[in-house]
């Protein structure tokens, strides 16, 4: 099978190339990211982040054949050859595959990813009904793998201002959290022409996300929260 | 909040109602033009002079001005990341809506001088 490598070491390498690489003995149950390991073997210098290679940890995210995708959950038999590998779009490569993710942590830690309570904490835990508990499901599964909001054009134009699918997500799901005080300022934090705003419901994010998850309508549910906030 | 003009949820509302305004006008003239038709310009002006449509031809005058500040806006937004560059585009746009307000509504209001 072949394969096309985006490779570049900033300390040897002027610019980025893409290498060719083939590999034989491929069998049909494989996944991606096990051809990545057998490269390796043959190319020790190849660089890519993984780590529990069952689609938990969202560590081997990269752009597959031009679609964001996790190497470990991938079937080689699903790809068409050569297999195109590029690190994930618009965030600084720092080797080969590997990118720098402090954009994308950053914009995670700007919607308060944690419950924000102002009553004096109980001696035991918060306690939810189930249904308060179903109001959280298809936002808590996010892995952070950053597949979707590298995956979004408004994320290209405006990285350092939109916030992204994946952390408007988590922002939906502290709206969403019935244990959580603080709807008001956060959705007021989110009240901005780029924070929340840059968003054009283009769906990348849903067509990528590993998880099946959907931040677009995580996001509609956010203005959604607006408009009835605001009349 | 950001400075004024340039908010998130206030002219994204805008810019919906303002569409669902626009559609409900189009779809009146469309109403009026099959059923006045044919119009002549002596009609056409007297049907425009009527109070009525007057005001309503001002109000969709408005909303169209509005309703593109906001779609280009936005695409101005994400495309011109220059801060500068984008406050130009953004004035030169501004002048170019106010100037079709103007003249739109000096057509509006000539109707009733002849």
């Amino acid at each position: 099978m072949r394969f096309r490598i985006y490779r570049y070491n900033p300390e040897t390498d002027k610019e980025p190339y893409m290498k060719d690489y083939q590999l034989d003995n491929v069998s049909s149950d494989m996944m991606l990211l096990d051809a990545l390991l057998l490269l390796k073997e043959k190319d020790p210098g190849l660089g890519f982040r993984r780590s529990c290679r069952e689609g938990v940890c969202g560590s081997d995210g990269m752009n597959i054949n031009g679609t964001n995708g996790l190497a470990c959950i991938t079937r080689l038999s699903d790809l068409k050859e050569p297999v195109e590998l590029r690190p994930m779009p618009r965030l600084p490569v720092i080797r080969d595959l590997i990118v720098d993710m402090e954009q994308f942590y950053k914009q995670y830690r700007d919607v308060k990813p944690y419950l924000d309570v102002k009553d004096p904490l109980p001696e035991v835990e918060l306690k939810q009904t189930p249904e308060e508990r179903d109001q959280l499901d298809g936002l808590y599964e996010c892995i952070m793998c950053g597949c979707c909001t590298t995956a979004c054009p408004s994320f290209w134009w405006n990285p350092d201002k939109f916030l992204g699918p994946a952390a408007l997500l988590q922002a939906a799901r502290f709206l969403g959290d019935s244990r959580d005080q603080a709807t008001d300022e956060r959705l007021q934090a989110l009240d901005d022409p780029f924070k929340l705003f840059r968003c054009h419901t283009i769906m990348n994010c849903v067509q990528v996300c590993p998880k099946g998850l959907n931040p677009t309508k995580a996001i509609g549910d956010i203005k959604k929260m607006m408009v009835k906030k605001s009349l | 909040m950001s400075s004024p003009g340039l908010q998130g949820l206030r002219p994204w509302i805008i810019q919906r109602v303002s569409a669902v305004f626009i559609g409900v006008f189009l779809l009146y003239i469309f109403v009026v033009l099959i059923t006045h038709s044919p119009l002549n310009v002596n009609d056409w002006a007297e049907w425009v002079s009527a109070p009525y449509n007057n005001i309503l031809i001002g109000l969709f005058l408005i909303a169209v001005l509005w309703h593109a500040w906001i779609g280009i806006r936005d695409i101005i937004l994400d495309y011109v990341p220059n801060v500068v560059g984008r406050l130009l585009v953004l004035t030169l746009l501004g002048c170019t809506l106010m100037g079709s307000g103007i003249w739109g509504f000096k057509a509006l209001f000539m109707v009733f001088i002849k």
